[in-house]
């Protein structure tokens, strides 16, 4: 299950928020009751996707929602205890191989995506195995696990 | 009638703003079915103009005040409108006596005094 990167806490669906303007007209008839006559009504608009559930706070995963919940696409800390290594542009998190994206918008978040060619997975992995990855602190190795 | 703070036109009719906010929940189940759910949790506010000059009526967010507006039964009105007679927290308008919620930037936000007797008194110490 993915992790909302800013509270850690484990997310099993995100949440959005929408917009709708309806404007009316209001009058009394003649018993005194308001009639709401609808003349306008705005499109869906909307005004936070993607927001964790827990710390309600938006996590920028912009078009891959879907992604992000089968943790093909994974926002971190830098400094996630769970990330076993990181090599270059590519990082072990939860026994997974992933590749950082590139996002200047994010300096303080890691954008990783799934590496799901399993041969190159299984070779990073392996490379990470014989430490040649830099060892993250704090995480125990993958023999331990 | 009521009429406008700003502009002074008798109004018959208010042009109301609801802002509707709805939360959405997105959710992949295990199987990588994904589901929409509309979720009920709505936010609405609701804002109010004077149809002739655009200005927005200050009724605050509930929608009842729109029809005590409309009813006369809360009006806002400048302090210096020559329709008023005002003493204290007590204004005679058009015949009927409000009390004064509010005073704010030169406006009077007025709610009527129900009960014929209290209001009959108010009001002839108001003539």
């Amino acid at each position: 299950m993915p992790k909302c990167p800013f509270c850690g806490k484990e997310i099993e669906y995100l949440h959005s928020w929408y917009q709708e303007v309806t404007r009316y007209r209001v009058s009394l008839d003649e018993n005194g009751d308001l009639q709401w006559e609808q003349d306008f009504v705005s499109d869906s608009e909307a005004l936070e996707t993607d927001v964790c559930p827990h710390c309600e706070r938006h996590i920028p995963i912009y078009d891959d929602t879907e992604e992000f919940l089968k943790e093909k696409y994974v926002v971190l800390r830098p400094d996630d205890p769970e990330i076993e290594a990181r090599k270059d542009n590519f990082v072990i998190f939860r026994g997974k191989v992933y590749k950082i994206d590139d996002d200047e918008s994010e300096p303080n978040l890691l954008i990783l995506r799934l590496v799901e060619d399993e041969l190159v997975a299984d070779i990073l992995k392996t490379d990470a195995e014989n430490s040649q990855m830099e060892r993250c602190p704090n995480v125990p190795s993958a023999e331990k696990r | 009638m009521p009429k406008c703070p700003f502009c002074g036109a008798e109004l018959n009719h208010l042009v109301v703003y609801e802002l509707v906010r709805t939360k959405h929940t997105y959710k992949v189940h295990p199987n990588g079915q994904w589901e929409w759910q509309y979720d009920n949790e709505e936010d609405r506010a609701y804002t109010a103009f004077c149809p002739e000059c655009d200005e927005e009526i200050p009724l605050c967010d509930y929608i009842g005040g729109v029809e005590d507006f409309l009813d006369e039964e809360y009006i806002i009105i400048r302090s210096d409108d020559p329709e008023i007679k005002r003493k204290g927290d007590f204004v005679l308008f058009r015949g009927k006596v409000y009390r004064v919620e509010e005073a704010d930037g030169g406006m009077l936000h007025l709610k009527l005094v129900k009960g014929e007797p209290v209001a009959s008194i108010i009001g002839a110490s108001l003539e």
